[in-house]
């Protein structure tokens, strides 16, 4: 049953969203029809959809690894700043050169910075067993803060009239453009490619259950011989690893240009995809374009529907929201019944 | 404002149409011309994208049969805007305006592959294939300003809060400094720079570093009154730079200016109606037509000062006025223009040197 939750929850959030159109005075059943089909009217959008999806999966994919082992890395999102750090030093320094190496060589350097960033809390929680979420989630502003030193500082481009950015990316250091005439580049591909990979080693390895025996119920993996140290350091560092990627393709693919806003909050957002994809890779697939077609759908609102554009974040909390409660209904009956009083619950025992 | 009547307006229409009949119009006969803006922040009630609104809004008065507009806020990120500019394009919008020099990288390379659509960039540098790009004369408002500074500081101390050190920002400062000594050669000028265009909590802290200082006269490249309420609570002057702040700062704004924006938008859409839109740079300061408008002035101005400000502001708007005339020092009292000349509209646009009297230093990186 379970599986179907998330198909609840998005049958669920399109009530809501009848409901609001209807509540500001639009045709709640075309509204919805345009809010949802209009981002995919042509080559152009559709491309757009999947260079907005690629990140979302590729971080989501990422970080349900650890998630499945109970390994909550909230920390992508600086992850994905330390990716644009480092993949971006690549970039200004040996873009120039046109070298065809220096593409492959920010990949791998945005992996190191994303796989640097998350190993803090990694170590933090295998040695002290600190909260692994609370350490990730603070790094996210400090890693927020250096991008910003680099942008404002050393990186400035010094044609850009002292604005906060650097300067364009040589051609060397850009995604090639995979679909003629759209924005789409070979991110997506790095993206899909991550999910076979990590559906293999997920489902087909020894590790991958490890690391849902782990998630489970830890004294069963302990009992197994299944280390959990290994499985916070598995699960951190693959999530590290696939935001730093990510980050890299924002600046060699869209940005063209380090900004230091240069994640969209990606990081945060593949927290709802990796679960509402109930962390398989083939499910985050679908909830990745889903909830790139929500970002896309939220400027349709804006344009021709007159609505705020914050529906957009609307809309992807009731998802989560609706998804979770479904959860709990499947796993949990509830049942209605008197309130005993506390006393007589003494006296029982 | 130009004063053109529809009725005279569409006759004039008509008859281009008639003698331009080869021009390459993007408009079909009668058809309704759909603009687009997109405004990277919210619009909200003052401040920088508030007066592009005020622009679009204006242009809806103007043409109220003939224009729809389409407008998108708060658009922050970058990627997402050039996918936007793009999809207003294709969905028959041929007049699209960018609110922020933020948007002009991604504009140039945009407009080319869209030429069924026009651009134009507010702030951006120079005009390029398919897009034109506007900006205000800065100079020219706070060289009225700062008569008004000169004349009423009694430190003779004044303070500049500075955004981040860009040209604009840079000459707008000079000018500032050099209306204040026009009238006052007594007067310097202590600059603090926050990083930032709006941070409220940076802007008190710099308001309040200055009247240590003993500034008591306050002005800055504010967009929001924050720096004038600042001001107001230390007991000095503020000034509404870029923006009437009188609302909000209602006993301490002495004097303001607006940057108005109407007439770029205005200009272009008539243009593209008329089909005879190409990709112009314009650059204007006071007077009809023009992107600097001076606005309120406290009730405390003395006359005397209001009169020397209108018969400043007459002589640059009739050409006989320069702020950037000629003798003119750097800090170190280097000359940098010699007398009898003026710096070039390039040469301001490029500015990177502070006049004497200023006292401070440009943030290197």
């Amino acid at each position: 049953m379970l599986w179907l939750s998330p198909l609840l929850a998005i049958a669920l959030t399109s009530v809501v969203a009848l409901v609001i159109f209807a509540a500001a005075g639009r045709d709640p059943f075309s509204s919805l029809v345009r809010f949802l089909f209009s981002p995919l009217g042509d080559l152009y959008s559709f491309g757009e959809l999947l260079i907005k999806a690629a990140p979302l999966i590729l971080i989501a994919v990422g970080l349900s690894v650890g998630f499945r082992a109970g390994v909550w890395n909230i920390g992508a999102e600086g992850q994905l700043v330390l990716g644009v750090i480092f993949g971006g030093w690549v970039a200004l320094n040996y873009g120039p050169s046109g070298a065809p190496w220096v593409l492959p060589a920010m990949l791998l350097a945005g992996a190191i910075g994303g796989a640097f960033w998350a190993a803090g809390p990694a170590f933090l929680k295998t040695r002290f067993n600190a909260n692994e979420i609370l350490t990730s989630l603070m790094l996210n502003y400090v890693a927020a803060l250096w991008l910003s030193y680099l942008v404002f500082g050393p990186w400035r481009d010094p044609m850009g009239f002292n604005f906060p950015q650097s300067e364009p990316l040589a051609p060397a250091a850009l995604f090639p453009i995979i679909i003629e005439g759209t924005r789409a580049n070979i991110g997506i591909i790095v993206a899909l490619l991550t999910v076979a990979l990590s559906w293999v080693v997920l489902s087909r390895r020894l590790v991958g259950f490890e690391l849902k025996v782990t998630g489970l119920s830890a004294p069963a993996a302990r009992y197994a011989g299944f280390s959990a140290r290994r499985a916070v350091w598995i699960g951190m560092l693959t999530g590290g690893v696939a935001a730093g990627i990510a980050g890299v393709g924002e600046i060699a693919g869209p940005l063209a240009q380090i900004f230091p806003t240069a994640s969209p909050g990606y990081g945060y957002a593949a927290i709802i995809v990796a679960f509402l994809g109930r962390l398989h890779p083939v499910g985050i697939v679908f909830s990745g374009l889903l909830m790139s077609l929500l970002y896309l759908s939220g400027d349709v609102a804006q344009m021709s529907l007159g609505l705020p554009s914050a529906i957009t974040g609307l809309f992807q909390g009731m998802l989560l929201f609706f998804m979770l409660a479904a959860d709990v209904l499947i796993r949990y009956r509830v049942r209605w019944r008197r309130a005993v009083p506390a006393l007589a619950l003494e006296a029982a025992r | 404002m130009n004063n053109i009547s529809r009725r005279g307006f569409m006759k004039g229409a008509a008859a281009t149409t008639l003698l331009a009949g080869t021009s390459l119009p993007v408009l079909a006969q009668g058809e309704k011309l759909r603009v687009g803006v997109i405004h990277m922040g919210a619009i909200s009630d003052t401040g920088w994208e508030y007066f592009q609104a005020q622009a679009w809004r204006a242009l809806q008065a103007e043409f109220p049969d003939q224009v729809e507009v389409t407008v998108l806020e708060n658009i922050a990120q970058i990627q997402d805007g050039e996918r936007l500019f793009r999809q207003l394009a294709t969905q028959g919008h041929r007049l699209l305006f960018g609110t922020t020099f933020s948007h002009y990288a991604s504009l140039r390379k945009l407009a080319p592959t869209l030429p069924n659509s026009h651009f134009e960039c507010c702030a951006g540098i120079e005009a390029g294939d398919n897009l034109g790009v506007f900006e205000a004369k800065h100079h020219e408002g706070t060289y009225l300003t700062g008569i008004a500074a000169g004349r009423t500081t009694k430190s003779n101390i004044l303070g500049w809060v500075g955004a981040f050190p860009v040209p604009q920002v840079i000459y707008s400062l000079n000018a500032f400094m050099l209306g204040a000594r026009s009238v006052n050669p007594d007067v310097v000028l202590k600059v603090v720079w926050v990083n930032a265009w709006v941070d409220p909590a940076k802007e008190r802290d710099a308001v309040a570093a200055l009247v240590a200082q003993g500034a008591d006269v306050i002005s800055g490249s504010p967009n929001t009154p924050v720096q004038g309420l600042a001001a107001e609570e230390h007991g000095v002057w503020a000034i509404g730079s870029t923006g009437d702040f009188s609302a909000y700062v209602q006993r301490g704004q002495l004097v303001s200016f607006e940057l108005d924006w109407s007439a770029a938008h205005i200009e272009a859409a008539r243009a593209v109606l008329d089909g005879t839109w190409t990709p112009t740079a314009r650059w204007r300061g006071l007077g009809p037509g023009g992107f600097v408008k001076m606005t309120t002035a406290s009730p405390e101005l003395p006359a005397s000062v209001a009169a020397e400000m209108a018969a400043a502001e007459a002589a640059i708007v009739a050409g006989t006025l320069n702020p950037f005339a000629g003798p003119l020092k750097n800090q170190a009292g280097v000359e940098q223009v010699a007398a009898g000349t003026t710096m070039t509209e390039d040469e301001i646009k490029g500015m990177t040197w502070l006049v004497e009297g200023v006292q401070g230093t440009l943030p290197t990186g």
